[in-house]
């Protein structure tokens, strides 16, 4: 019990008592005197922090989004469908994500770089015009972190949709639940909870992303993150990172409360044991 | 059984996610590596024949503090500076200004005898006692290095000189030759209409500002940070790209998402050797430059053999064969007699024209309101606040 308690203490209550009292010092560097003057700098600029803010929580969400219509048909095809080979599945799916995330990054390039393959595949169909390309736009960036996340929704689903118990749905069927109504009122408030575990660890480094972005968003490649790396890269100013990954933080915090208050409104009884 | 599963399952992510941490920490302890590694060259001295006495440092070590593969050691480099004095070169390596400063602060002093800091940096490490002034009578060759390299102020202190001109390099209007019919002359072709979405801008603070200084007529080394940030928003429209890396650009710009843009005289004048269709100018506002300066290290072991180095590394014979070396991304050289020598075709890889010598602002040492100032004016650009 002390050991562990000592670890919690060490690894994540030390570090976060650093990151607040680090922001609340006057730059450069971590020697300065405690005077607050970054949150004032930050704050006095609203249409800089708030909008890049603003913009990493909706690309971090609908990224989460994403996943999960990805997700949830690949989890439940393993589960249901794959039995014999399953293994072999997980591992695709895990296998491509333990490269470097660059390299994933300069693959998605090539894919939708103008003439490339997904962007040749649109113009077939008709949804776009030759020449055109997804590339240096916002929408690269929603692309390439929901597939660099993807695995991680894949798994907590799998593991939701692997416990809903095969007698469950027999017997909402023998009650007269036509496919929809079995779906919509047994399978999907079952893998909510596999869905809010995907939520945390999909949305919290989504909505963190820089490199991503500054590679493939052009003009809008610009996130918050990239406010708080340039701010340590280019001029070393770590209380204005501190103060501002403070904000990112409790930012994240009090979306991720407010997804799953939603949730347990939207799915009554799906989220025991949660208050 | 299912607690179990749900477990392995949660493992296996971990698993998977430590793998990815690793993966990328092995490959900046790759890039690490080389900082610690010192470079030791036989001392394979011909001792058949009886020069010894004409070498007038037989048996002494000099320790050269330097970025790995960046010029100096380049075996010929080595070799030349072994065979002319009878020393023993030996090399630590940095990997940035500010590792360069540490390694010298923590126990170089002493140790090292010459080291490579940027300009930039000169003034500071002055200050702190790690470099001294370099005796220009020592060195014969400076005499070749062109005179507006010398008359930069941040390689002075106190009238003394502390950085000695070796090789430099531009950020110029870089263009795509298919997409304009005639050289471009001016940076105001970043802010012409006619380039909508098709501007590739260095992601780069200083670079930014002194660029559109130089468009505005201001004076690149204090402008007015009001009209540069006007400026930098009304070019945006033009914007596709704002590139982080020679990668990036080049990426963009073979794809032909980017046609014009400025652009690292060296790296673009790699992408014409390899048959790109690019252009490189310094246009008439002039363009944004850097030098590479060697210093003499403070209580250098051997401050003759020091400046023996220096004068050996900006002579017109290292020069040329690091310059006509294809695998050797020397950038241009400033000592002018050596560019002089130089072919054709590799005055043009290199991009060594002396005429783009004096239309360069040398960046100089910002200090920490400044760099915060520059930083934050580019951010609010790149965020599109208006």
């Amino acid at each position: 019990m002390l050991p562990s308690a000592l670890l919690l203490l060490a690894l994540v209550v030390v570090p976060l008592f650093l990151l607040v009292y680090f922001g609340l010092l006057a730059g450069p560097g971590v020697d300065g005197p405690v005077t607050g003057e970054e949150w004032a700098r930050i704050a006095g600029q609203p249409d800089l922090y708030g909008r890049l803010l603003v913009r990493s929580l909706v690309l971090g969400l609908a990224a989460t989004v994403l996943t999960i219509l990805v997700a949830w048909p690949t989890a439940w095809a393993l589960s249901r469908h794959v039995r014999r080979l399953r293994s072999l599945y997980l591992a695709l799916v895990i296998i491509p994500h333990l490269t470097s995330s660059l390299l994933l990054i300069y693959a998605m390039y090539v894919l939708i770089a103008p003439g490339g393959p997904l962007m040749a595949a649109l113009t077939g169909v008709g949804l776009a015009e030759p020449g055109d390309t997804l590339l240096f736009t916002r929408w690269a960036v929603l692309l390439m972190l929901a597939y660099l996340f993807l695995p991680f929704m894949v798994m907590a689903l799998y593991a939701a949709v692997e416990r809903i118990d095969d007698t469950v749905l027999d017997a909402a069927r023998s009650l007269g639940a036509g496919a929809w109504q079995r779906f919509r009122h047994v399978v999907l408030p079952l893998t909510v909870p596999g869905m809010l575990a995907g939520l945390v660890i999909v949305f919290t480094p989504a909505a963190g992303a820089f490199v991503e972005a500054r590679i493939l968003g052009g003009t809008d490649g610009m996130m918050f993150g990239t406010l708080i790396s340039e701010q340590v890269s280019r001029v070393n100013n770590q209380p204005r990172a501190a103060a501002m990954s403070v904000i990112l933080l409790v930012a994240i915090l009090v979306l991720l409360g407010g997804v799953r208050a939603t949730l347990r409104r939207a799915f009554p009884g799906a989220l025991r044991g949660g208050r | 059984m299912k607690t179990r599963r749900y477990a392995s399952l949660l493992a296996l992510a971990l698993a998977g996610a430590l793998m990815l941490a690793a993966c990328a920490e092995d490959e900046a302890d790759d890039v690490d590596e080389v900082t610690d590694d010192v470079d030791e060259t036989t001392d394979d001295v011909d001792d058949t024949t009886d020069e010894d006495a004409a070498l007038p440092f037989e048996g002494e070590t000099l320790t050269v503090l330097n970025w790995n593969d960046y010029g100096s050691d380049q075996d010929y480099a080595i070799a030349g500076f072994e065979e002319r004095t009878g020393a023993t070169v030996e090399h630590v390596y940095h990997s940035g200004g500010e590792e360069l400063r540490e390694v010298l602060r923590t126990g170089g002093v002493g140790e090292i005898d010459v080291a490579l800091p940027n300009p930039t940096y000169v003034e500071q490490m002055q200050e702190e006692g790690t470099i001294e002034a370099v005796d220009p009578d020592l060195l014969d060759n400076l005499d070749g290095v062109y005179d507006d390299f010398l008359d930069i102020d941040d390689i002075y202190v106190d009238g003394e000189l502390y950085g000695v001109p070796w090789v430099w390099g531009s950020t110029g209007l870089t263009y795509n030759t298919e997409h304009f019919d005639q050289e471009p002359t001016s940076w105001g072709v970043l802010w012409d209409d006619e380039w909508e979405g098709q501007v590739g801008f260095m992601d780069s603070p200083v670079e930014a500002v002194m660029l559109t200084a130089l468009y505005l007529g201001d004076d690149p080394h204090d402008p007015d940070l009001d009209a540069v940030r006007e400026a930098l928003i009304d070019m945006r429209p033009n914007v596709e790209l704002y590139w982080g890396s020679s990668d990036d650009w080049t990426r963009a710009f073979t794809t032909e998402a980017i046609s014009v843009g400025n652009f690292w005289a060296g790296d673009a004048g790699s992408m014409m050797e390899e048959g790109e269709p690019v252009g490189y100018v310094i246009p008439e506002e002039g363009a944004a430059g850097w030098l590479s300066t060697w210093s003499v290290v403070a209580d250098a072991p051997n401050v003759e053999l020091a400046h023996a180095w220096i004068d050996w590394m900006i002579s017109e014979e290292f020069l040329v064969e690091w310059a006509e070396d294809p695998t050797g991304n020397a950038p241009a050289p400033a000592n002018e007699l050596a560019q002089e020598q130089l072919s054709e075709d590799v005055k043009a890889r290199i991009q060594a024209y002396p005429e783009q010598v004096e239309d360069l602002a040398i960046m100089g040492s910002l200090s920490q309101e400044e760099q915060q100032a520059y930083t934050d004016l580019l951010a609010e650009v790149k965020a599109g606040v208006q």
